[in-house]
């Protein structure tokens, strides 16, 4: 069974509706409220910009983006809304579900 | 707009959808090349079916934000090509 509790961290940063950016593999950066996840990581932003829509205009007329798990490469989340405390518990009840 | 727990390719269903592909390339009906000398092409792509793992990222066209933009003066580089390393 795969871990889950990445997909559960993201899940609450949807419901604390935080503006992350997804950075893909070949180096854009996508930046939009996150309002879904799934067990693949793939995720869904609303509004989604880049950081230079001139050099990147690809995006601009974009509502909403789905965003396939397997292209990204970094999900930047901002340091107020890191949530650190839950992300180490997350971790440490992880490996000891591994234990057992 | 999109609710909680909701599929997100449901609120896409019979709408105008952009898909770009792990090659890089904007598909939206038609192929749309983007390149520094020259606005936006629009090549006609017929039917193009994509397999799930080639796409990268597929969007919801906003038709009205789509309408204020004159792609014949867009210039920009081509987006630089995705491999992944599932599948």
């Amino acid at each position: 069974m795969q871990s889950q509790f990445f997909q559960t961290y993201f899940r609450g940063l949807i419901e604390r509706c935080v503006s992350v950016t997804i950075e893909l593999k070949n180096g854009l950066q996508i930046q939009g409220q996150i309002t879904y996840v799934d067990d693949n990581l793939n995720f869904n932003l609303v509004d989604p910009e880049v950081s230079d829509p001139l050099k990147q205009p690809q995006l601009i007329t974009l509502r909403n983006s789905f965003i396939r798990g397997s292209t990204v490469k970094y999900v930047h989340i901002p340091q107020e809304e890191l949530q650190e405390e839950v992300l180490i518990s997350a971790c440490k009840n992880e490996v000891k579900k591994q234990k057992q | 707009m999109y609710k909680e727990g909701v599929n997100p390719f449901e609120i896409m269903l019979n709408k105008k959808v952009q898909a770009i592909t792990t090659d890089g390339r904007v598909f939206c009906g038609e192929e749309r090349v983007y390149s520094l000398e020259t606005g936006v092409q629009f090549l006609n792509a017929g039917l193009q079916v994509i397999r799930g793992d080639t796409v990268a990222v597929l969007g919801e066209i906003n038709l009205e934000k789509e309408k204020s933009i004159d792609f014949d003066k867009v210039k920009a580089n081509q987006l630089a090509p995705i491999f992944s390393n599932t599948h």
